[in-house]
């Protein structure tokens, strides 16, 4: 499952970055970028299910594994495609690409975990569209017309 | 009494909990350092090191969650730059003495200056990030050697809401635990940035926003904060009382006030409705610059919530009417009733990991332990039978502002300043430097070779917080145990051995051989802490007479004054002496950013954190810089009447037009705030200073 | 252009426009034949109750459209005249980032999971099928002049029977 990001609770606090760079030997895969002074987006891996990267990597060292876009180093030969494929600039490292890999031994993403204003989730696709559809809904249903 | 909708203590076991076989390796728990949310985790130990962080789960304050400078708090620990040695100045530079040596000096020095121009003469800093066992000695120290001059850097953040808050509701601290926060319909947010200073809020502020809350942010600058804010009042620095009594008085003209509170609890009414004769929404439009409607809008919006809660931090109390704003807080709460129930409260945030605790320790100087007063008769008796001193001060002593004015006045001749940076925190840097070299001698007890201990005759290596045992007092009152997870660097001792084995030097009756011998001893002796005996995995909340029953939510039934009832007090708007004019045309605020902390003396030696920000940015409008034709990113000088420094310029319409922003992290910023201060609490104004902007050519 | 507008007070939750979008969206487009497709046809619109309240929540084809503002590929783009929001899936990559800013949650996938999946406002139909399926006229399908008029009508209709009780 990707972790998908709610912009309106992101305070670009950088905790995640912070998180998962400790948690990968200084290299994060998180990206806390601030529009505008206005806005804190935190950036991560999409696991897009019709990946670009996988489409570029000849080397087969990006593989989709079920909901997940998996690297593996091991076939990496550093050609550096993948990183100017993603059309999230979320591989970085050039030659030694790193990207997230949804930190595999815990049950939740650290970054998730991490994050003070709960703007991260990993829940399935359905609970992030719900979860806004239900604000909506509440906002709308606030509005107070009564049958 | 519990309240709805707040973690209880679930799985004991963290999600990433691994530990391995070997018997090197170990989890110890412990509370973050840094600001006074109270977050927990574990550090994960191996053979000596700490090597992990793993935040808790468990913990009611955080769940797991950690902000960048929790997770940084790591770097600390074994960074090589930390104090390993006790050193003294010689012609030659620094020389390594031994410890017996050093606390040797220190108590000649005392006992000398103290002997000769008695013991006003000296002056006793104790730490806002040293447990509440350490502050308690260093408090304990000074006064027994019948000095009354000993304080704390809360002098700097929150003197005036311990003032404020004492005189209108006789309670100084949050009201209501962080977490309540969720509870609330309403959140007044006014001079505090807690996206950036205390992360954690926003989840429990956003939690309340999704169930409905209104959230309001009163604040020049369109902070991380007022991002998330259903309403931003971008007010004119240093006119937060003219906001605040504009609401106060628009709601009693509209009748919008909790009367049956308001007469069943308080006394004043009259007189703050008289003191507001000639405060209408459009004069405080006129001074904030936030039109009528919009101040209306948020009046109306607070007082009529069914749960509205106030945060407010810095922006309020670091003003020369700091005072003032704090009981314009208090006025609006008691007003609206919006007090002793879920959801509501007033929040004042606090800045360092232990500030509460510090306070609640006697570390200011206007309160022994347990926020007795020096005055009064009893307190000198019971203390000086506890401690068997017969010297205890009957009076309130110089505050850690006064300690600079006297040693430049020549009164004050020795400082023992432990775990602060007054170079880079007080006011004034050039000022503060000039005292503090004025003085016959400077021992300074830190855990990095400051600003301040550069200037020092003597410096004392101490441990930080992973290296000893003790009890922190988080924000909301809650009162924690740290353990010891590795050993000091070098010959780096804690602070409680060092004040400890110094009062033994001095002669002095410390019987003390641990922290819990210490805690044992607060227990008896500060009434608010008497039941904490037993503080278990996740603290216990003051004021706690039982052990195991406190209340998390304080004035539920009565206020603790005189009579039970609070008062209203008229909080007299005073416009800021700093207005803007011909040669300093800007007006210059400051704060904080999220990835540094306070003086920065540890979060500047952070490699991680200054990786996100690592130098001193002048942040300034569009308008004005065009006007001055600065860029983003142009080194420019900004100059006050007390110095002038300078930083790089990020332009940003953030921030409104005639106002400059630099975060107090770097020890450029103090050289341009002056020295203008409260007179009730003496805090210092840093909020508000006419400045020049200039670009380096 | 007509929109698709609701009405807040009518929904009494009963699902009609969900099964008349996921039909219409079928290959058959049959309710006997949708049941028994595979991939099963999937509505685009939910009826969500909110605070006791029962409420459809359609696509609104916003005049600034954010799902396709942050596609990044162009697979979900709006058409500069009716507003119509539509999404190629042949260019969608499955990253959701439409689905994550969808400010009303009605951004969804395909059975399969591959692509992203919203409402097309039913080009093949005069009426958007779930407006047509609606047996209450929660869902309404008009200008939105002649909503504005349709909630003003209501509103003085209960004026006048108010005036006339008190009468």
């Amino acid at each position: 499952m990707p972790v998908y990001v709610d912009v309106g609770r992101c305070v670009a606090c950088h905790g995640c970055e912070m998180a998962c760079s400790v948690s990968h030997q200084g290299r994060s895969g998180v990206f806390v970028q601030v529009v505008d002074d206005l806005v804190g987006v935190s950036m991560i891996c999409r696991h897009c299910q019709d990946a670009p990267c996988i489409r570029v990597c000849y080397a087969g060292a990006l593989q989709q594994e079920g909901t997940e876009v998996v690297l593996d180093e091991t076939l990496c030969t550093g050609c550096g495609l993948c990183q100017a494929a993603c059309p999230f600039g979320l591989i970085s490292g050039g030659t030694r690409p790193f990207k997230c890999d949804l930190c595999p031994g815990l049950q939740t993403p650290l970054c998730v975990t991490t994050c003070p204003s709960g703007a991260l989730s990993d829940g399935p696709f359905q609970a992030v569209a719900g979860h806004f559809r239900a604000l909506a809904a509440q906002k709308l249903a606030r509005s107070g017309v009564r049958r | 009494m519990r309240l709805p909708g707040l973690p209880g203590a679930t799985a004991a076991v963290p999600e990433v909990m691994s530990v391995s076989d070997e018997s090197d390796r170990s989890m110890v728990a412990t509370i973050c350092p840094y600001c006074a949310c109270g977050c927990g985790f574990y550090l994960e130990v191996e053979r000596g090191q700490a090597r992990r962080i793993i935040p808790r789960s468990d913990h009611p304050v955080n769940q797991g969650a950690l902000c960048p400078k929790g997770w940084a708090s790591l770097e600390m620990i074994h960074h090589p730059e930390r104090l390993k040695w006790p050193l003294r100045r010689t012609a030659d530079g620094w020389e390594r003495l031994s410890w017996q040596q050093a606390l040797q000096i220190l108590a000649d020095n005392l006992r000398r200056i103290g002997d000769t121009r008695g013991p006003d003469a000296l002056g006793f800093l104790s730490s806002t990030k040293c447990t509440n066992e350490e502050n308690y000695l260093i408090q304990k120290l000074a006064r027994t050697m019948g000095c009354a001059n000993v304080d704390s850097c809360a002098r700097l953040c929150h003197a005036s809401t311990v003032v404020g808050l004492r005189r209108s509701m006789g309670s100084c601290s949050v009201t209501n635990p962080l977490s309540d926060l969720a509870n609330s319909r309403c959140i007044l947010v006014i001079g505090s940035n807690f996206a950036e200073n205390h992360p954690i809020l926003a989840r429990w502020v956003l939690q309340a926003k999704e169930a409905g809350a209104t959230l309001i942010v009163a604040d020049p600058r369109r902070t991380p904060t007022a991002w998330l804010a259903d309403q931003h009042l971008p007010l004119r620095p240093g006119t937060d009382v003219a906001l605040l009594n504009g609401m106060v008085r628009h709601i009693l003209d509209q009748g919008l006030h909790d009367r049956d509170f308001v007469q069943r609890r308080t006394t004043g009414l009259e007189q703050l409705r008289s003191s507001l004769a000639d405060f209408s929404l459009a004069r405080a439009e006129r001074i904030t610059g936030v039109s009528a409607g919009e101040l209306a809008r948020a009046a109306r919006a607070y007082a009529s919530s069914p749960a509205s809660a106030v945060v407010y931090g810095m922006g309020v109390t670091q003003h020369a009417s700091g005072t003032a704003g704090v009981e314009a807080v208090a006025n609006l709460a008691l007003l609206c009733g919006q007090l002793g129930r879920p959801g509501t409260g007033i929040l004042p945030m606090r800045g360092q990991n232990n500030v509460q605790g510090a306070c609640d320790m006697g570390a200011m100087t206007e309160f022994y332990p347990g926020y007795r007063l020096p005055e009064d008769p009893r307190t000198v008796q019971v203390f000086g039978a506890a401690w068997g001193s017969t010297c205890l001060p009957a009076r309130k002593g110089l505050t850690s502002m006064e300690m600079m004015d006297a040693a430049l006045f020549g009164t004050l001749k020795a400082m023992y300043i432990v775990g602060e940076d007054p170079i880079c925190s007080h006011p004034d840097q050039s000022r503060t430097r000039q005292a503090l070299q004025s003085l016959d001698f400077l021992a300074v007890q830190d855990i990095f070779m400051t600003e301040t201990a550069e200037m020092a005759d003597l410096v004392l290596p101490a441990a930080c917080w992973a290296e000893k045992e003790g009890t922190f007092t988080s924000a909301e009152r809650r009162v924690q145990r740290i353990y010891r997870a590795t050993d000091p660097p070098g010959e780096a001792r804690e602070d409680l051995w060092i004040v400890s084995n110094l009062a033994r030097t001095l002669g002095l009756n410390f019987p003390y051989t641990d922290a819990s011998s210490v805690f044992q001893e607060i227990c008896r002796r500060v009434t608010i802490y008497k039941g904490l005996v037993d503080l278990g995995d996740f603290g216990g909340f003051w004021p706690c007479l039982e052990p195991g029953k406190w209340n998390e939510i304080l004035h539920q039934d009565c206020f603790p004054t005189e009579g039970g009832l609070a008062r209203f007090l008229p909080a007299t708007y005073c416009p800021s002496t700093q207005e803007p004019g011909a040669d300093y045309p800007l007006l210059l605020t400051t704060g904080r950013k999220v990835c540094h902390f306070n003086s920065g003396s540890i979060t500047r030696r952070t490699p991680s954190l200054l990786a996100i920000s690592d130098h001193l940015v002048v942040e300034m409008n569009p308008e004005d810089a065009a006007v001055l034709e600065i860029v983003e990113g142009d080194r420019v000088w900004v100059k006050t009447v007390q110095g002038s420094a300078s930083g790089y310029a990020h332009v940003s319409g953030s921030i409104p037009a005639g106002v400059v922003f630099m975060p107090f992290h770097f020890p450029a910023t103090n050289r341009l705030t002056g020295d203008a201060r409260d007179p009730i609490s003496h805090i210092p104004e840093l909020k508000a200073w006419a400045c020049q902007v200039k670009k380096e050519v | 252009m007509p929109e698709i507008f609701v009405r807040l007070d009518r929904c009494v939750g009963c699902r009609s426009c969900e099964m008349a979008c996921a039909t219409e969206h079928s290959a058959g487009k049959s309710l006997i034949s949708a049941a028994s497709e595979h991939p099963r046809p999937r509505k685009r619109l939910y009826v969500e109750m909110a605070e006791g309240t029962k409420l459809p929540m359609v696509c609104r084809h916003c005049e600034d459209a954010p799902c396709a503002s942050v596609c990044r590929t162009g697979a979900m783009t709006q058409d500069p005249e009716t507003h119509i929001v539509t999404r190629d899936a042949e260019k969608c990559i499955g990253c959701w980032m439409c689905a994550m800013v969808c400010p009303y949650g009605v951004v969804g996938r395909t059975a399969e999971g591959r692509v992203a999946l919203k409402c097309d406002r039913c080009p093949d139909l005069d009426v958007p099928a779930c407006v047509a399926a609606c047996p209450t006229h929660t869902l309404v399908f008009m200008e939105a002049e002649d909503f504005s008029e349709l909630l003003r009508v209501d509103a003085a209709a209960r004026l006048a029977r108010g005036y006339r009780s008190r009468a």
